[in-house]
């Protein structure tokens, strides 16, 4: 049997004015019809110049230097764009990562769809408006014939990305190029999305090329794996195998690197140092020998070659035998004053206020968020008057111990940055207090508000953003010093120097601009700058959410180590709920601007309580092909409500599979189940404590 | 040919990291991330990775300026004008005061190498007195518009609210008036010498500097290193002088250029009308009033050369500014 | 959409007043009294007085603004005191043939500079794109009425293809179309400098939108760069000049100014030229209003077509 689709030794080039990037090189790889190959790699890696490479769309300068790429046997490299173009849409299909971008605005949906049918197949106008309606019911468009005349922007994006999905099926391709096909999405919906693809593979007998930088996403749709650096494929094996016995340390260190739901938090993540080569000029000898733990001499000098048997090849002189285990622990130093704090709170829950800025058996915590509510008008017309209102953060409580850490964690929209504001001032509470240490700071003017701000900083998510370009580094964290007229100049120096060195960065990058590093080194500066005023509580945005996997790890470690050396409370805001559960002990769940579960990591992983909590971590993808492959739901259905109009009762219940009368009727109270874990359900899934209900009132 | 690698192209990263001088070997903070044995000697390259070998913003944008060949050219004709204009008349003498009709109409030769115009001034002698005008009203109208329009703009931004509003309605409204003929009637009043002209032109072209500057202020605001430094404390004044003004400032040098090319246009459009300069003064666009009549009769030597000069120095002005654009773009595309 | 078309017809009109009311302040604070250009020169004060009175430049300052507002709005436009003549009239007696020219060069310049500025793009950094920036920047940079000088010598004088000037005998709109050989000159002189800007405009527009992934994704489904370029790039790449040519409504109306200046072809401009020199500040202020007018409609016009050109846009 021919496969589907079959590269061999294939390499792409793309010139630049000034350089030409050796984007991928000697690559290959089969794919038969009803498989799905996921191809792995980092930003950067090669891996979308590869499906692009397979259309004949490379970007402009960029085109095949060799090889080969045969589509159920027949050559593609070499064929005239006119017969490419025949076969672009028909026999093979491509869905790209943003489908807002990647439709055209000014055309409807239908007309978007039926393009293809019509170039490809010889039918009339009406036959291919029913091939159109057929596929958009194929792809789970709910009532297609009624969002023909729709455009694109009328849709939400896990609607769109299913049209993209439909316009790629129109014609019945055999080969399926998905190009990061859910990066862009939610969790919730990114589960959807992958249900259906694997769906369709099935039904379709497509063979399809998954190219994505999330070993989850992967994990339990890919048969095989092959994972690409620096422009190489490195390795390359059936799912199973690659998982539990990869033999490229670059594929070990990457799986070591992703923090995971059920992993012990206190154990450092395996982390790969510096930064992929530059592949203008790529290093001779191994591409990954620079960052790699096993490199020698020969890996210098010479490039291995992908050997190995057809089942399980890898390009590697020092071969690893299976992933590795995490041993080092993350601090050598305990975290005394934490557990002393938390040894005292006995089992009061620390949410109970009784009394301003103090709990019932007398400590006081830290950072207390008092029934904060924060709604962002929205104006409309010549007088710009109030029309309605989005509805970022209603009615959330919480406290926060000194040096404890915090995690927040929720979809796109359901609050956790403007709750991250409003606790470190960049945004007024429309009502409610967030007091620090009993004194609401906030209320404060003046000298007295700068000398308070002290204690509450922020790192952002965006790491280009958040310096400011036309400073040097070491203004950007003599800044912080300045304002607060903290030490002498000397007394300055010294400490940003010793703050770099605790990031990891060299004195030389005091004298650098931002938009001299990459994005995991801005981030370190973000962190540093940060950490210049030793501040009692810090909030951090997304804080890797913008990096690549490899650099996340790095962060991620630095983030934790720093956590415990230094006293010093944190608040975590990612909307991976895996990040989050490593960085943090105790977590925050929210949606749609509502505070729904509150409990200690295990809690929210092993016991939770809220169906909500339950369906996010149903839907992460883990990087585990046994635990993906056993998922047989779909998680949650539908799609996140307008934060304008949000639903009546529980925000959760248009999405919720326990919904019944009471909870569109009767806003559901934060409930106790044992210990500090809290929930707001009206059918949670573990039992709450008995008369829980009547102290706690919370809400309203 | 190939080209050697340029390192400092944004491609560019450090290819054997281990080799940069500026960082050197160091070993992760945390220790013992790369056993000792590496072959890239203990520890291994720095846990954060090396840094990049790129130059300062500024060198960044000097350096993409000067690969444009056609502003390179630009900048020299603007040198040329330059000394063609302001050190020309103290080399090349010729009458531009005294009407001679015995020298009237000249063809280019013997002592008058453009020959001259109908009042037998010398025309070349007037070329340098009309650049030296052109310079000077494009310079000082952008000045006051570029200066009126900054302060407007960014009061308005960072005012915000209704005041911004307002401010930015009045804008509409006077944007609406067509420029030029509002121009036109305030000469009848004002005009004749530099001074009055660049008041005139600058007074009415600093709206679109203005909304350009409102709108830069506007999403500096909102980004996160501002956000920052309040989170800081740091003071209204402070971030205004600090990192608005410096961020917003390239934008404001940019339209500098361009609003130096649109007011040398005006000069000219308004001498062409009659309205420029008074006697002995002048400028291109009055020597260019009688175009049409000049060319007619056959006295091509007072149209080409002065007409070839002006759109030389407003084409060098222009090509500048878009480099410059380009330029700033290359240092911001990082950000 | 019908109310989102009165409401944007609001704020134009409110626009309008702003524009009559500050070119009003103006003019009469540079403009002599008019009673003088009425009366002669040397009328006595208490002549002017009673002038002043009849005709309302009594009043106070406000006064007379609301006045002259409140007279646009019924479109009336003044009177000329040295033609002797109602500015309103002199306005109709020169807005057809003024039309007809910046019209015809609007339209010509669209088509040349939209094909243009979308093969520039596709072919970018080829000699064929060099040629046409270079040839663009010459353009924009020169004045309009040194390009019909240049044209002027080389289509009427050298090759005597063309007449040199506009003829008297063109006293009509009618006439000015019937005698197309008259106008060429003009048209293509205020049409090439349009597009200077506009192509120039449409490059970067087109290659903004070539670096789209839904063109990325048009291809991908096979379609043929031409019908990529037709179906899916051209109306985007479009979108953002429906815009500009709102904007360039002053622009236009200047180079209307110049070109008939410059080939004495009579018309709004035209009219205006004369009256700078006979210092007739009626008949300015009317041109000034009526071209704030046209800007403001301008404006207007692009704003409503956008809506219906681009389903994005929030009609609010």
């Amino acid at each position: 049997m021919t496969a589907a689709l079959e590269i061999s030794n294939l390499s792409t080039e793309i010139k630049l004015s000034r350089s030409t990037v050796h984007a991928v090189g000697n690559v290959g790889l089969t794919i038969n019809a009803g498989e799905t190959l996921g191809l792995v790699g980092e930003s950067g890696s090669g891996k979308s110049m590869l499906g692009l490479s397979v259309l004949g769309l490379l970007p402009n300068g960029g085109h095949i230097t060799g090889g080969s790429i045969k589509i159920e046997g027949q050559e593609l490299v070499g064929l005239p764009e006119k017969e490419l173009r025949k076969l672009r849409g028909d026999r093979v299909a491509m869905i790209f990562q943003d489908s807002l971008s990647s439709l055209n605005p000014t055309k409807t949906i239908g007309q978007q769809v039926a393009e293809p049918v019509r170039l490809h197949r010889d039918v009339t106008q009406r036959e291919a408006m029913e091939r159109v309606l057929e596929v958009l019911d194929l792809v789970g468009l709910p009532k297609p014939k009624e969002r023909l005349a729709d455009f694109p922007h009328q849709l939400s994006g896990g609607l769109r990305q299913r049209v993209m999905i439909a316009i790629a099926l129109a014609c019945d391709p055999r080969v399926l190029l998905a190009d990061e096909p859910t990066t862009a999405l939610d969790v919730t919906i990114q589960a959807q999305i992958l249900r259906l693809l694997d769906d369709l593979e099935q039904r379709l007998g497509m063979a399809t090329l998954l190219v994505t930088h999330d070993m989850g996403v992967v994990a339990g749709r890919a048969n095989r794996i092959n994972v690409m650096y620096a422009g190489r494929i490195v390795e390359s094996a059936p799912t199973e195998l690659l998982f539990s016995s990869m033999r490229h340390p670059y594929t070990q260190a990457l799986l070591g690197s992703i923090p995971r739901l059920e992993q012990d938090n206190t154990k450092r993540l395996l982390s790969i140092p510096g930064l992929p080569p530059d592949l203008t000029n790529p290093p001779t000898g191994c591409r990954f020998a620079a960052r790699c733990r096993f490199a020698t001499e020969q890996c210098l000098q010479q490039e291995p070659p992908l050997t190995g048997d057809a089942q399980h090849a890898f390009a590697c002189w020092n071969p690893v035998d299976g992933p590795a285990e995490l041993t080092e622990s993350v601090a050598h130093a305990t975290r005394a004053p934490v557990q002393a704090a938390r040894a005292g709170l006995g089992d009061s829950p620390s949410i109970t206020i009784s009394g301003p800025g103090v709990t019932q058996n007398g400590i006081k915590p830290l950072l207390e968020i008092v029934n904060v509510v924060r709604e962002y008008p929205i104006t409309a017309g010549f007088l710009r008057r109030q029309v309605n209102s989005v509805k970022a953060v209603s009615d959330v409580t919480l406290t926060i111990h000194s040096g404890e850490s915090f995690g927040l964690v929720g979809e796109s929209g359901c609050g956790k940055t403007s709750l991250g504001k409003l606790i470190v001032g960049i945004e007024k509470p429309d009502s409610g207090h967030i007091r620090l240490a009993g004194e609401d700071v906030f209320s404060y003017r003046g000298t007295k508000l700068r000398k308070a701000r002290r204690d509450l900083q922020m790192m952002f998510q965006d790491p280009f953003g958040s310096l400011d370009p036309r400073m040097r580094v070491n203004a950007i964290l003599q800044e912080p010093l300045q304002i607060q007229n903290i030490g002498s100049q000397r007394e300055r120096d010294e400490k940003v120097r010793g703050i770099l060195d605790d990031v990891g960065l060299p004195a030389a990058a005091l004298e650098r601009y931002p938009h001299e590093f990459s994005g995991g080194q801005r981030q370190r500066v973000a962190l540093a700058r940060a950490l210049m005023l030793e501040p009692k509580v810090m909030v951090a945005d997304e804080p890797v959410s913008a990096l690549d996997v490899s650099i996340r790890s790095q962060v991620l470690n630095l983030m934790k180590r720093l956590q415990i050396e230094r006293d010093m409370a944190s608040v975590v805001i990612s909307h991976d709920l895996a990040v989050v559960k490593y960085l943090a002990d105790r977590i925050g769940v929210m949606y749609l601007g509502k505070l729904v579960e509150l409990g200690s990591g295990d809690d929210i992983y092993a016991r939770p309580a809220h169906p909500y909590t339950q369906a996010l971590i149903k839907t992460i993808p883990v990087p585990d092909p046994a635990v993906e492959k056993a998922k047989t739901e779909v998680g949650i259905r539908g799609e996140l409500p307008s934060p304008i109009d949000p639903p009546s009762g529980c925000r959760f219940r248009t999405r919720c599979p326990l919904a019944q009368q009471i909870c569109s009727e009767v806003e559901p109270p934060l409930r106790r189940f044992g210990g500090e874990h809290l929930a707001a359900c009206h059918f949670p899934l573990q039992t709450p404590e008995p008369d829980a209900e009547s102290s706690l009132t919370t809400a309203g | 040919m190939t080209e050697p690698p340029d390192i400092n192209s944004e491609q560019w990263r450090v290819e054997h990291p281990w080799e940069d001088p500026l960082t050197g070997v160091r070993p992760d903070p945390l220790g013992g991330i790369m056993p000792a044995d590496h072959p890239l000697g203990a520890g291994g390259s720095l846990d954060g990775g090396d840094l990049q070998g790129i130059s300062s913003g500024w060198r960044l944008a000097l350096r993409e300026f000067m690969s444009n060949r056609l502003a390179v050219l630009g900048l020299a004709v603007l040198v040329f004008f330059l000394l063609f204009s302001f050190l020309g008349p103290h080399l090349y003498h010729g009458n531009t005061t005294i009407s001679n009709p015995l020298d009237a109409n000249l063809a280019p030769g013997g002592g008058h190498p453009i020959g001259t115009d109908e009042n037998g001034f010398d025309e070349l002698a007037r070329m340098m007195q009309g650049g030296q005008a052109a310079f000077e009203v494009g310079v000082f109208a952008a000045v006051i518009a570029i200066v009126i329009g900054t302060l407007y703009g960014a009061i308005a931004g960072l005012v915000g609210g209704f005041l911004d509003g307002l401010m930015m309605r009045l804008v509409d409204v006077l944007l609406s008036i067509p420029f030029l003929f509002i121009v036109l009637v305030v000469s009848t009043k004002y005009s004749g010498s530099v001074i009055e002209i660049s008041l005139v032109l600058g007074v009415f072209s600093w709206l679109i500097p203005a909304r350009l500057v409102r709108g830069e202020v506007l999403t500096l605001r909102e980004r996160d290193f501002v956000s920052a430094a309040r989170v800081m404390g740091g003071s209204r004044t402070r971030i205004v002088m600090r990192h608005l003004i410096p961020n917003a400032m390239s934008v404001t040098i940019v339209n500098v250029t361009f609003l130096i090319a649109d007011s040398m246009l005006a000069l000219a459009y308004l001498g062409a009308l009659g309205l420029g300069l008074s006697y002995p003064h002048t400028s291109w666009g009055d020597m260019l009033g009688q175009a049409s009549t000049y060319v007619q009769n056959g006295q091509w030597w007072l149209v080409y050369p002065v007409g070839a000069c002006l759109v030389l120095v407003v084409l060098a002005c222009n090509l500048v500014g878009d480099a410059l654009r380009d330029a700033i773009d290359v240092r911001l595309r990082r950000r | 959409m019908l109310a989102y078309i009165i409401r944007r017809l609001g704020v134009a009109l409110l626009v309008t007043a702003g524009v009559a009311a500050i070119s009003y302040a103006l003019l009469h604070a540079i403009a002599p009294n008019p009673a003088y250009v009425a009366l002669g020169d040397r009328t006595s004060p208490v002549a002017v007085a009673a002038w002043d009175r009849a005709h309302g430049y009594d009043h106070p300052e406000v006064i007379q603004i609301v006045d002259y507002v409140w007279e646009i709005a019924r479109f009336h436009f003044g009177y000329s005191y040295k033609l002797n003549q109602s500015v309103g009239a002199l306005l109709k007696e020169n807005v057809g043939r003024s039309a007809y020219l910046s019209l015809a060069s609007l339209i010509l310049a669209l088509i040349i500079a939209v094909p243009l500025g979308i093969f520039q793009a596709v072919r970018r950094n080829s000699y064929f794109d060099y040629t046409v920036t270079t040839l663009n920047f010459v353009l924009y940079s020169m004045p309009s009425f040194f390009l019909g000088v240049i044209l002027i010598q080389f289509f009427a004088l050298d090759w005597h293809i063309l007449p040199p000037l506009v003829g008297d005998n063109i006293t009509s709109t009618w006439a000015a179309i019937t005698h197309p050989n008259q106008l060429v000159l003009p048209i293509v002189t205020l049409a090439a400098i349009q597009v200077a800007s506009f192509s120039r405009y449409m490059r970067s527009s087109a290659l903004d939108t070539l670096a789209e992934d839904y063109i990325r994704l048009a291809r991908a489904k096979g379609l043929s760069e031409r019908v990529v370029l037709t179906r899916h790039l051209l109306r985007n790449a479009c979108l953002p000049m429906i815009t500009l040519i709102g904007l360039s409504i002053p622009t236009l109306l200047a180079g209307n100014l110049l070109i008939e200046y410059l080939f004495n072809y009579p018309g709004l401009g035209l009219m205006f030229y004369t009256a700078l020199g006979n210092e007739d500040y009626n008949v300015m202020l009317a041109y000034v209003v009526f071209g704030g007018m046209l800007t403001v409609l301008g404006n207007l016009v692009a704003d409503i077509a956008l809506t219906v050109a681009d389903p994005r846009v929030r009609l609010d």
